[in-house]
């Protein structure tokens, strides 16, 4: 047996696998942190620290369990628990040019019952009082180019986080018009926060190409289509926690890896799950015809 | 584990079941404050956003000292009082300000420190909704508010609704040890009307105010700049467990501020 094939899943899934797989893609940088000390203040230390703690230095791929709830908040209603959401994001990642780094990134999971943790197939909107169908949660592939610049890391003793902030405004791909009741409006906005939290001696060892990472992430967004809220005033408020898998079986729920290796054949072992890019709102047109009120 | 394992606080890992509501609630204690009696605070920094009809924007910064006044009751109950100290700072700078040039009414705004507490609660046994993956473990806390947000007490007040949700992590292990105190990361999370010091006037759009911050041990955990807020503005703050009497919020404390300014 090769080298290559002793990777075993647990190493994989921490992004440890390329430390054996492809260690010259990492020297070649020349840019790990010399006896333990980092300065995050040098936008290159700095991008290798941020690609350390939510990704990988090395050409390999980590993945990140999360679990949360979906609120939504009305004016008149105030604010209501609606479903809850799990799913393991896959980053497929490897060192690029001029002290950059390059990853892909997938999701698969479930809409959740919120008493059994399981996926939900339909359940009762307590704002409409009407069943809801969820559709499944898919995303990807997106990639991003991480480029030495300064990220503003708070570092309290050997405790460390980052708040990534991203603000979206795109056009919905239903159009108000024709879906009716999946539809708030043309355009959409969604505030993403995720923090990423690790030990600043984890991000400042150079034996480690990934480091250990847990985060929150919170989201505040417009309707998501499958609720069925039409343009009833309100919004959503997204929150879960999660963390990079060091051991699939320790870290996520099996009903959760049985459902991705159901739904997603090899996802945790491919580098390319799938080609064409999805996301939940195109699933939904892909998937379901408009309703009338 | 034996119950009385748990009031001497001695117990291990492979004995700590947070499916018994009382081992639960004790972790609880331990995890957010102290399973003891015992002072604990948390400095957290972070920003509010503007929920804008036409997008998200940035909006200010804020930085806060919570405190929390921790006692160990009988039958597996726990209390504590609650605190909370600081102040409002501009996008690109950590220094304290009283005015601030908002940038979406470009309108200079008078604010006010943010002050709140004392707050009380009681923590009885009682399975809590734990996160658990590995080693890491996580309790999230979300509460629908509803008040009047306006600048002044009226009796044609409108009830608007807000939310937060405060998130701890810690490990499992460190909440199985001995000790009764465990390290702690919390994120706060607060969508909430306009205050009023905005001088923003508007149902349709909200502000989230998110923040990230840890347990910390002593006084030279904290930012520099709330070291100095501290000394200049709160100078027994940190060090008092009972800083003030009468109960107040940021929102109250603004009103009071304007009322005696208006006299």
């Amino acid at each position: 047996m090769s080298k290559k094939n002793h990777m075993s899943r647990r190493d994989m899934m921490a992004g440890m696998g390329a430390l054996v797989a492809s260690p010259r893609l990492i020297s070649s940088q020349d840019i790990t942190f010399k006896n333990y000390k980092i300065d995050l203040n040098d936008p290159v230390q700095n991008a290798l620290a941020y690609t350390k703690l939510i990704g990988t230095t090395a050409r390999s791929m980590v993945h990140i369990y999360y679990k949360g709830t979906i609120f939504g908040m009305t004016p008149e209603e105030g604010v209501k628990p609606m479903i809850g959401h799990t799913g393991v994001l896959k980053g497929v990642w490897k060192p690029w040019v001029d002290n950059s780094f390059y990853y892909t990134l997938y999701d698969v999971g479930y809409f959740m019952d919120l008493k059994t943790g399981l996926p939900s197939e339909e359940f009762t909107n307590p704002f409409t009082g009407e069943i809801n169908r969820p559709v499944k949660i898919i995303g990807g592939p997106f990639d991003r180019v991480i480029k030495p610049e300064i990220r503003p890391f708070k570092v309290r003793g050997d405790e460390l986080w980052l708040d990534e902030p991203a603000y979206l405004n795109f056009v919905n791909k239903l159009d108000p018009k024709i879906w009716k009741k999946a539809s708030t409006a043309e355009k959409l906005s969604f505030l993403y926060v995720e923090t990423y939290h690790g030990k600043i001696s984890d991000l400042a060892n150079p034996d480690l190409a990934s480091a250990p990472m847990t985060i929150t992430s919170t989201h505040n967004t417009s309707w998501y289509p499958f609720f069925l809220m039409g343009k009833r005033p309100g919004r959503h408020y997204w929150q879960s926690v999660g963390k990079k898998i060091d051991n699939l079986e320790n870290d996520v729920p099996v009903e959760l890896i049985e459902f991705i290796e159901k739904e997603s054949p090899g996802y945790f072992e491919s580098e390319k799950p799938w080609i064409k890019r999805k996301g939940t709102f195109q699933a939904y047109k892909d998937e379901r015809v408009p309703i009338e009120d | 584990m034996d119950r009385r394992d748990l009031i001497t606080a001695q117990f291990s890992i492979d004995s700590l079941d947070l499916s018994d509501p009382v081992q639960s609630s004790h972790a609880y204690a331990k995890l957010v404050g102290s399973a003891g009696n015992a002072m604990v605070h948390y400095s957290i920094e972070g920003t509010i956003f503007a929920l804008l009809t036409d997008g998200v924007k940035p909006f200010i910064r804020f930085q806060a000292l919570l405190k929390g006044i921790w006692s160990r009751k009988e039958q597996g109950t726990h209390q504590y009082r609650l605190y909370e100290t600081g102040f409002f700072h501009n996008l690109d700078s950590n220094e304290p300000i009283r005015v601030f040039d908002n940038p979406i009414t470009n309108e200079s705004n008078v604010l006010t420190d943010i002050k709140g507490g004392p707050y009380d609660r009681l923590i009885g046994p009682r399975n809590f909704d734990w996160v658990i993956s590995g080693d890491d473990i996580w309790i999230q806390e979300p509460i629908s508010l509803s008040g009047y947000f306006g600048p002044e007490e009226s009796e044609n007040q409108i009830e608007q609704t807000a939310f937060s949700d405060s998130i701890f992590r810690g490990k499992l292990s460190e909440l199985a040890d001995e000790s009764t105190m465990a390290p702690s990361m919390m994120t706060y999370n607060y969508v909430s009307p306009w205050y009023p010091f905005f001088g923003i006037n508007d149902d349709e759009t909200k502000i989230y105010w998110q923040a990230v911050g840890n347990k910390i041990q002593s006084w030279n955990d904290l930012p520099q700049s709330m070291q100095e807020y501290l000394v200049s503005r709160q100078k027994d703050y940190f060090s008092s467990s009972n800083p003030w009497t009468k109960k107040t919020s940021t929102l109250s404390h603004y009103r009071e501020f304007q009322k005696r300014n208006s006299k």
